[in-house]
């Protein structure tokens, strides 16, 4: 993608929240509805974000930003601020209010956002290290990346964009669980009736040292009495894993007391250029519909 | 008596300048490559002198130096392999994230996780 022609750009999708950003900047926090984004280890732009019932009050949100950030700050006071026009430009269906600090390391500038079509409210800051050059330099970046928030999605698809895994997903698959630790990614979402994960595994040329992808399918969804199958998915080639036990009517009953899925499927495949794992796995109480999740299989991939 | 002890303040050291300081091998560990292809550390393990006393007491002979082994994994030998004295934790992140084509953060994390339980153990040191 690219926005200016001198810097590349790369897209960021999380919980709701799209941007475009620096495709040197990279998230270097990740909660539910949060996200720092980090240059050079350093903070750049932070994300807060929540949905909000009844009245929307924008002095209520910036007293519990500066009770939140009351250490960082360090006794400085937040004051407000003017926005600028590229900012207002680039946010013209918000109602916006800006504000900036200054601490003893790090100065923000920032503006606390409200969509009225989807009631959500945003903070969102800019950071600058004091006397850093590469920091103010990033200022002509700001419109840019402002004109390129969206806190919500007109089709009702939202892109999961993180690290270097992507995914796009309809509005009611809502985020469950996510884990990223080194050589292992974890991200699974519940709809109500299935229970949806996605899984990045590298680098895949060490994995598969110690087995082929279908001896590692096995080791990471150990199904009970289920081999791996070999397929395609386009000119992939895939191992998938069912698990529909016959069961019997008392079972199926212990079973969903004791919430545990009755069927299971999982999709593993090896992408090799990039020398990392993929798989999607689902469960669920009832029988799983193979479409969607081909559909689901083949927008997840890497970036 | 001194009931509350004032804590020592640990030297401040940012994280740039611990990227760039450089692991050094302790020259009394050694290694072995195995058939796999990984490699195996054999280094010495210090034991305190009261212990070392009671030893000889006991035993009346002078106490042999005890050493423990360290299998490294595949991923463990290839940033071993990296380690020359000369190339920085920095640039023995970038090797790495380019061998096995990770990402940067991930293999930083990790890198650097495994650096510091060498560390740890008294297989490296750091110099600036």
């Amino acid at each position: 993608m690219t926005l200016n022609n001198e810097q590349s750009w790369k897209e960021v999708g999380w919980n709701g929240i799209r941007l475009s950003i620096p495709s040197a900047w990279e998230a270097g926090r990740i909660a539910e509805r949060y996200l720092l984004l980090e240059s050079d280890d350093f903070p750049v732009l932070e994300l807060k974000w929540k949905s909000i019932k009844g009245k929307f009050s924008t002095e209520k949100h910036l007293k519990r930003f500066k009770s939140d950030y009351h250490k960082q700050l360090a006794g400085h006071e937040i004051s407000p601020w003017a926005v600028p026009k590229n900012w207002c430009d680039a946010l013209q269906s918000h109602e916006m209010t800006g504000f900036q600090w200054e601490g003893r390391l790090f100065a923000g500038k920032g503006l606390i956002l409200f969509c009225k079509d989807c009631r959500c409210a945003t903070l969102l800051q800019f950071y600058e290290r004091r006397d850093n050059e590469k920091d103010r330099l990033n200022r002509i970046h700001q419109g840019e990346i402002l004109s390129s928030f969206h806190d919500h999605s007109a089709n009702g698809l939202y892109l999961w964009s993180v690290f270097d895994i992507r995914t796009i997903l309809p509005e009611h698959f809502k985020l469950f669980r996510h884990s990223f630790s080194p050589g292992a990614f974890e991200l699974t979402f519940d709809t109500g009736i299935y229970r949806i994960s996605f899984y990045r595994w590298s680098p895949a040329s060490v994995i598969l040292l110690e087995s082929d992808l279908q001896g590692f399918a096995e080791k990471v969804f150990p199904f009970k009495s289920c081999r791996p199958v070999s397929g395609f998915s386009g000119s992939v080639e895939t191992m998938e894993l069912e698990s529909f036990p016959p069961l019997s009517f008392w079972r199926k009953w212990r079973r969903k007391l004791r919430k545990q899925p009755i069927f299971k499927w999982a999709r593993v495949w090896h992408v090799s250029n990039a020398n990392r794992i993929l798989a999607v796995k689902a469960e669920s109480d009832k029988p799983m519909d193979f479409e969607l999740l081909d559909s689901i299989c083949s927008e997840y991939g890497l970036i | 008596m001194v009931l509350f002890k004032k804590q020592r303040e640990h030297p401040k050291f940012s994280r740039d300048r611990a990227l760039n300081c450089k692991p050094v091998k302790n020259i009394q560990v050694y290694e072995t490559r195995l058939e796999t292809g990984t490699v195996m550390l054999t280094y010495p393990v210090g034991t305190r002198p009261w212990v070392a006393a009671l030893i000889k007491r006991f035993s009346g002979a002078v106490q042999k130096p005890i050493t423990k082994k360290l299998e490294l994994d595949t991923l463990g030998s290839a940033v071993w392999d990296l380690l020359d004295g000369k190339r920085s934790v920095k640039q023995v992140i970038r090797e790495f994230s380019k061998s096995y084509r990770l990402h940067s953060k991930e293999a930083e994390m990790s890198v650097t996780q495994f650096l510091r339980h060498l560390g740890k153990r008294g297989l490296i040191g750091f110099k600036e």
